[in-house]
């Protein structure tokens, strides 16, 4: 690791460097960037986690720079790469392990990164940080971070995040279950919002323990025929509209749109599963905890590649401690915002309004 | 002989009796509830058949007690079927080393068995055996497409694999 990071100084010497510190799940996140490219690439999507000012040590810090735009390579690969099967699920560098880290490379943008959990410190490195697609940017070190929190007991998690006055729902479940759009609208209707792809779950410890969600990525993500129905924040998506594939979700960075809207967390007071029925009206059924966690655990897990013990014992403990739902979403979209605001509102704690 | 959940790859956790099992190399999950989930947990806990239809005959009420035993065995082989338990001591399941385990990570010690039998007897002195409902492995492979690899193949004169073009 200590080589890797000297290659990053090099750079940092040669085109400059940016230092933004973060307070990511209540812990000091620093990223370090060599030269500017990547900080393009990678800043908008945790602006709103920006610290005032850089206090204390730091709990991990990232190093990110790209040859392209620096002139300085990676180091050749400590661990073998380049045959089939040493890169395993999650894209993880089986060699790293023995030196206790946890590298990854991926095949589609040649991302590399490199944590060492016990140290705090990562690395991430790419030939060129226009290899960074509009999905690795919307989400940045989403794998890394995974793993940093897991080890620290705090799981990211494949949900959005809506709350009011210091207490909110994580809305789970797999992609296009609705999870994005209901957010946006609680957000056009005035809730707080904290992500609609990936938020930060801290199911705490001890009895007394409440459940919270911390905002990891100030981003919204919608199909065309949602933006319509958005006056507010729905001209932020036509101009992300233009860089999408057709079919695909536009993606607008919300932290720097609606920056008084984002929340950096609440209390968690109840775990929704949305499903779209095409009827008119939305309602809430309550479901068991173990069926929270079928459908909120597996997207994530197998999303963020390892740590699935960890994680899943988290998101079990939080299906445990909050009342559970599916949220029959109907095709009236004004009823959805009002129902989550009345859940909010009355619910406190499992079950309470079952 | 026993059984136990791989580690690492196997995350499973239990809740409301029903065990949500996750399988992180196929992306397939399951969910066992009822006297799956129990018999799950002493799989877990490195039981052998013979074991687990002790268990179930003192915990749960049924007269038809080979037909119970059968369903253990079936369970037994869809479980081993879909490499969500293996035996102690097969090739792949070779006990780890004692490592910081989160809940689930790692099977319980392999003498832990008996005091399950323990439990069970304790249940059916007790007079409160459950009605038996014979196990029902439900299968999901929906998200499997959230695994699909990305195979690398050459690498450049820099060592590190070039990239998809």
């Amino acid at each position: 690791m200590r080589d890797l990071v000297a290659r990053f100084e090099v750079a940092e010497r040669a085109v400059g460097g940016t230092t933004v510190p973060l307070t990511m799940g209540g812990r000091r996140v620093v990223l370090r960037f060599a030269g500017a490219a990547m900080a393009a690439k990678m800043l908008p999507a945790v602006v709103h986690l920006v610290a005032a000012r850089a206090s204390g040590a730091a709990d991990l810090t990232v190093y990110l720079w790209d040859t392209r735009s620096t002139g300085v390579a990676m180091i050749a690969p400590p661990w073998p790469v380049g045959i089939d099967g040493v890169i395993g699920a999650g894209n993880v560098i089986a060699g790293a392990a023995a030196d206790g880290l946890r590298a990854t490379f991926r095949g589609d943008n040649g991302l590399l990164t490199v944590l060492d959990v016990e140290a705090g410190v990562a690395v991430v490195w790419l030939r060129d940080a226009a290899g960074i697609d509009r999905h690795e940017a919307a989400a940045p070190l989403r794998s890394q971070l995974a793993t940093y929190f897991a080890h620290h007991g705090l799981a990211v998690t494949h949900g959005a995040a809506i709350g009011r006055e210091g207490r909110g729902v994580l809305l789970g479940g797999r992609g296009g279950s609705g999870k994005s759009t209901t957010s946006l609208l609680c957000l056009e209707a005035g809730l707080d919002y904290a992500g609609d792809d990936y938020v930060l779950i801290d199911a705490g410890a001890g009895a007394e323990a409440r459940p919270h969600v911390h905002s990891l990525y100030a981003t919204g993500k919608v199909l065309p025929n949602s933006r319509v129905r958005m006056p507010e924040i729905g001209t932020a998506f036509e101009d992300a509209s233009a860089s999408a594939e057709p079919g695909d979700k536009a993606i607008a960075y919300l932290g720097t749109l609606v920056p008084e809207r984002i929340s950096r967390g609440f209390e968690v007071v109840a775990l929704l599963l949305p499903s779209v029925t095409g009827r008119d009206d939305t309602g809430l059924v309550p479901i068991s905890s173990a069926h929270a966690l079928r459908g909120l655990a597996p997207s994530t897990i197998f999303q963020n590649g390892d740590e699935g013990p960890r994680t899943l014992a988290i998101l079990a403990r939080l299906a445990s401690q909050v009342a559970c739902y599916r949220l029959e979403l109907g095709t009236d979209l004004a009823q959805i915002a009002p129902a989550i605001e009345r859940l909010i509102a009355g619910a406190s704690g499992p079950g309470a309004l079952a | 002989m026993r059984y136990r959940i791989p580690p690492v790859r196997i995350a499973h956790e239990t809740l409301d009796g029903e065990v949500v099992i996750l399988d992180q190399e196929s992306g397939t999950y399951f969910s066992l509830a009822g006297a799956g989930a129990d018999i799950w947990g002493q799989f877990a806990a490195s039981a052998t058949v013979d074991e687990v239809n002790a268990f179930c005959e003192a915990t749960f009420e049924d007269a038809d007690a080979a037909g119970m035993r059968a369903s253990v065995r079936g369970l037994c082989d869809e479980l081993l079927a879909e490499r969500l338990i293996e035996a102690v001591g097969s090739p792949s399941g070779l006990l780890p080393e004692a490592v910081g385990s989160p809940s689930g990570l790692l099977p319980e010690a392999v003498d832990a068995a008996p005091a399950l039998t323990n439990a069970a007897s304790a249940a059916a002195t007790a007079g409160t055996k459950r009605a038996w409902v014979a196990p029902q492995l439900e299968r999901f492979t929906d998200l499997q497409t959230l695994l699909l690899l990305d195979p690398i193949h050459d690498v450049d004169e820099s060592g590190w694999p070039r990239t998809a073009p």
